[in-house]
């Protein structure tokens, strides 16, 4: 019966409140429990320390505070103790031999049944080993027998009152407390209990000194004169009830094992009969763990909220922080405010997360923070406020001073920076040219552009043209700028003769931005279909020379559009770059959304949602879009492959219906033109009457069979049955919803090399407010890869907030991931995000950039390539002649890209 | 009586576990530690008297920390039973015999740790007949050397 008879499982920190080294440490250690009785053992701890911790003092935070439990498994072979058939006090034994670890027996000293030990120094070197701090050891022998010891090894079984037990116990052995009972082996037992012999106890609560003024305990008196009792016979215990509340403490004749001449400071006692712990006895266990329980500290970190500069319309949070070193939880409370002293009408601070924080016991500093947000009214406002914040536990209280302005919401200036380069005229693989490809995505952009931004217009090929200089974009519908845009576009056509010199668009784009001062922000949008073949090239304006975004789209596969050095480019200013491969009829939308994609990009929105679908004459479909309390506008945009068919309408939360007719009544804004269809709504919006705010919005799409047949009336003519004709079967569309929102999805896919096999890093960071979503949200990627086989990656949330997982770009070509973020606001309403990326990666994409020839020999370049360039240069090959020989077959612009490419 | 000096944060203690059978206490065990130790009860100086036991750290003769072992000698047992008009009490032990152990600071000065308490020879019912005998009395002493390796037996 020992050591052989188990295994120790392990320890485990119950209750943690500091390192071991600087807390009072109890362990409860485990005996007589199976492996399969653990959990009941477990049970058993959590009992006891529920029972400890509901008894003053230690209810009190800074006793708790002081103490650590630690828990220690050890599983024997057999269940319950050994009670030996004979024992030498007239109980009658169960005659139980048992293969416990510790060897627990009843009968420990061979003459006493009710007496439970176990081997001692077993237990010790077992803690010993798990728990060298220990300074209290509890062992619970798993019997229902009554029965117990005490000492720095306390034993008890699971018997009736056993918590009791075990508190009194340790009343002795951890806090040096005397019994507070008044006889020996019991009343009307004892025949020699009744006067205590001279000698004052040693322990703190009990005495042989009544006097007031002396007694050792004065300190804690509660009443003056102290409240005394005498036993009137000393040869029995005294029958009287308390005369005296129950918390009193005073001098109570019949103490330490004697009727008389020993006093107790209360009436009941833990150290006395299981009574509550007596005052007396309270203050010793505080006084003994006062040592372990380093004081908690609370530091106000921001003595003033400041919300500066907040965009018109836009809430910002920023949180009243305290850093807390604490054992428990910490309460902080808003106790009054936040509350505007100063500022225009309509100034609001709020409180999204409540009144109130607990801050949760931590290792070291933590901190705990209450949210405050202001939402941005007009340009120049300011704004003061204030808010009280009050620790619960010591009533503390901080008011803590807001200052707020508002300024404009931040307006971008963005030229759009066209190829015109000859093989814009090829096709794109859908049946379309690229230069109708280029039309017809660019457009959207034009159309869904907020008022207040800036837009121009430039061309390239081997020489950069200013289409259309920076204008205030306008009206959403008959803006001026918006128009000339829509113009520029429309009428961009490629010129046969032109080659590519991307440089050349960036560097004029680049000069309009900078003379557009009075934008907050500046970008460009590049589309390119091919190689640089001529000066600038991309290489040659080094991202540092740029100073405003560049997004970059290249309409083609990566190895046709050098997407190194537009990636390289495009990340090294803060935009982006994707790549669309070739574009198929069931993907025409491609382009239309990446330009959709940037623009939001570029205004600082999320996308929200983004489906493709196709709809049949006679359907109606709804696509749901989840508008949270973050967002604070939001764009639907349709567009159709064909224009007027669908009728498009907007399906408020509480279920209205809103057509272009009832949005003029209701400050939403529509907006159709030749490829978009788009609501703009403000939240809340007042429809009908009603507010429609956050909820499950819906884009609402039928094709109206009427229109449908009219639109195909000339088939039938023909005697064509519509069926048999493939772009007669419905219209394929794409509805997109854009939120300028303060809930926000920054997603990227970082590629490790350009070559097949590059690791691709796909990581999305998630913010509300500013603030990360933590543990709301999970971000999946829809993976397309180049043979257009697709796979799912779940990304991970490495920390609050961010999601990431790699993947491996193993085959020559795009890979489209599409990122979807979706969870819950603060508020717990449903969102969702969405963003597109492109990795591009073909054999050879590690190789240097190429550079075209500067036009005299021996320049760098093969000589054909010099050749061409030289005599495209020096003008001998007019416009005229290569135009014709494009005609016959002969592509200048594609033989000079081939000659140039690679050196 | 006087307030022992306050040691604050952990500090190199000692913890001794040592075994009792009669008249006779040996250490089995002796162990360093960093922690914080609990407070010293008041220290007792020549003319104080106090009845009890407890392990007593002294420097040159004179005590600078003191932890009472209350109920942990063994000369009784507490025997908690399920009678509700008793549900403690206590009973003699004749032969006592166990084990403690007690964790005491290691300061520059300290060269002994006794061990105090009622003397051994007489179990309790016999003892307190003895009224005029010394109340306690040293029971055994230690050496307090740093110098000793952990874990050996003194
Ligand atoms: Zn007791």
């Amino acid at each position: 019966m020992s050591a052989a008879d188990g295994t120790v499982i392990g320890v485990t920190r119950i209750e943690d409140r500091g390192p071991a080294s600087s807390k009072w440490n109890l362990v409860i250690v485990s005996e007589g429990y199976t492996a399969a009785q653990l959990p009941q053992f477990h049970q058993h701890c959590q009992d006891f320390l529920d029972h400890l911790y509901g008894l003053a003092p230690f209810d009190e935070r800074d006793v708790q505070c002081a103490i650590n439990v630690h828990r220690l498994d050890v599983a024997s072979n057999e269940s319950t103790a050994d009670d030996p058939a004979v024992c030498g006090d007239g109980d009658i034994p169960s005659a139980t031999t048992v293969a416990t670890y510790f060897d627990a027996t009843f009968c420990g000293n061979g003459t006493i049944r009710r007496l439970l030990t176990v081997d001692q120094t077993l237990v010790i070197d077992t803690v010993d080993d798990h728990v060298p701090e220990w300074d209290q050891i509890l062992v619970i022998v798993n019997s229902t027998l009554y029965g117990g010891a005490g000492g720095t090894v306390a034993t008890t079984s699971i018997s009736g009152t056993w918590e009791n037990i075990a508190v009194h116990e340790l009343g002795h052995s951890a806090f040096g407390l005397a019994d507070e009972y008044e006889y020996y082996a019991g009343c009307g037992v004892d025949t020699d209990r009744n006067n205590h012999p001279a000698g004052e106890p040693s322990e703190p609560n009990v005495t042989l000194n009544n006097d007031p003024n002396t007694i050792k305990w004065r300190t804690l008196v509660t009443d003056s004169p102290m409240r005394t009792s005498n036993n009137a016979d000393c040869s029995m215990c005294d029958p009287t009830a308390n005369p005296f509340t129950a918390a009193t403490v005073g001098a109570f004749e019949g103490a330490h094992y004697y009727h008389c001449d020993a006093y107790r400071p209360g009436w009941d006692c833990m150290m006395r009969n299981f009574g509550a712990f007596c005052g007396v006895c309270r203050q010793v266990i505080r006084d003994t763990l006062a040592p372990f329980n380093t004081p908690s500290t609370l530091n106000l970190m921001t003595p003033t909220l400041s919300f500066n500069d907040v965009p018109e319309g836009v809430q910002t949070a920023r949180a009243v922080v305290f850093d807390v070193a604490s054992c428990v939880d910490e309460t902080f409370t808003i106790a009054a405010g936040p509350t505007v002293l100063s500022g225009p009408a309509g100034t609001a601070f709020a409180t999204p997360l409540g009144l109130q924080v607990v801050s949760a016991p931590a290792t070291g500093t933590r901190q705990a923070r209450l949210w405050v947000t202001y939402t941005g009214t007009a340009d120049g406002d300011s704004a003061t406020g204030e808010l009280t914040v009050r620790h619960d536990r010591t009533g503390q209280t901080w008011t803590i001073p807001i200052v707020a302005n508002t300024v404009r919401r931040p307006t971008v200036a963005v030229v759009l920076v066209l190829d015109k380069s000859g093989s814009m005229s090829a096709d794109a693989g859908d049946g379309r040219t690229r230069e109708q490809v280029l039309r017809d995505s660019a457009q959207p952009f034009v159309n869904v552009i907020q008022a207040d931004n800036g837009i121009g217009v430039v061309a390239f090929d081997h020489d950069a043209t200013e289409v259309m200089p920076i204008a205030p974009v306008g009206d959403l519908n008959f803006g001026v700028g918006r128009s000339t845009a829509r113009s520029a576009v429309a009428n961009h056509t490629h010129n046969p003769a032109g080659f590519t010199a991307i440089g050349d668009g960036i560097e004029m784009a680049r000069t309009m931005l900078n003379g557009a001062t009075s934008y907050d922000h500046r970008a460009m949008v590049v589309l390119t279909d091919g190689f640089d073949t001529d000066h600038l090239t991309v290489d040659e304006v080094a991202p540092g020379v740029i100073d405003q975004r560049v997004f970059a789209i290249g309409l083609g596969r990566p190895n046709e559009v050098k997407a190194t050095a537009l990636t390289t480019l495009a990340n090294g200013t803060g935009g982006s770059m994707v790549v669309t491969g070739t574009i198929d009829v069931d993907d025409q939308f491609r382009l239309a959304k990446y330009y959709l994609q940037i623009l939001a990009g570029v205004v600082n929105a999320d996308i929200v949602t983004d489906p493709d679908s196709e709809i049949l004459p006679g359907q109606e479909h709804r696509v749901p879009i989840d508008l949270t309390e973050t967002d604070i506008d939001a764009d639907v945009v349709l567009l159709p492959a064909l224009p007027g068919l669908i009728d498009f309408a907007l399906e408020t939360p509480s279920g209205q219906v809103i057509t272009p007719g009832v949005a003029a009544g209701s400050g939403i804004q529509f907006a159709q033109a030749q490829r978009s269809s788009q609501y703009r709504v403000v939240l809340p919006a007042f429809v009908g009457g009603r507010s429609e705010g956050p909820g499950q919005w819906h884009a609402l799409m039928r094709l109206d069979e009427k229109k449908w047949d009219k639109r195909w009336s000339w088939l039938r003519e023909y005697g064509i049955p519509i069926e048999s004709f493939a772009n007669a079967q419905g219209v394929k569309y794409t509805v997109g919803a854009y939120s300028f929102t303060n809930l926000r999805m920054r997603a990227t896919a970082t590629q490790s090399s350009f070559v097949p096999g590059a690791t691709v890093t796909l990581r999305a960071v998630l913010t509300e407010y500013g603030i990360p979503i933590d543990n709301r949200a999970a971000v999946r990627v829809e993976v397309v890869r180049p043979d257009t086989t697709t796979a799912v990656i779940q990304l991970a949330e490495i920390e609050p907030g961010v999601f990431e997982a790699t993947s491996t770009a193993a085959m020559q070509g795009v890979y489209r991931y599409r990122f979807i973020g979706e969870g819950r606001t603060l508020r717990w309403r449903q969102f969702r995000r969405e963003y597109l990326a492109t990795v591009g990666v073909w054999v050879g994409g590690d190789r240097p950039p190429d550079v075209p020839g500067d036009g005299t020999p021996g320049g760098g370049s093969t000589d054909w390539c010099e050749l061409i360039t030289c005599l495209r240069r020096s003008g001998a090959l007019s416009d005229e002649l290569v135009e014709r020989w494009r005609k016959q077959g002969v592509d200048i612009d594609a033989l000079h890209k081939c000659l140039c490419r690679r050196r | 009586m006087r307030q022992a000096r306050q040691m604050d944060g952990p500090v190199d203690a000692i913890r001794l576990t040592i075994r009792y059978g009669g008249d006779r206490f040996e250490i089995v065990k002796r162990t360093r530690v960093r922690k914080v130790v609990p407070p010293s009860a008041p220290l007792l100086d020549e003319g104080d008297v106090e009845v009890g036991s407890w392990a007593e750290v002294r420097a040159g003769g004179r005590s600078v920390y003191r932890q009472l072992l209350t109920d942990q000698l063994g000369r009784d047992v507490e025997v908690f039973t399920s009678d509700p008009d008793r549900p403690i009490s206590r009973i003699a032990v004749d032969d006592p015999v166990g084990v403690f152990t007690v964790i005491v600071p290691v300061l520059d000065d300290a060269d002994e740790i006794a061990i105090v308490g009622p003397p051994r020879d007489a179990p309790e019912r016999r003892r307190r007949k003895a009224a005029d005998r010394a109340a306690v009395s040293d029971l055994v002493t230690f050496p307090l050397r740093g110098d000793e390796p952990d874990g050996a037996a003194s």
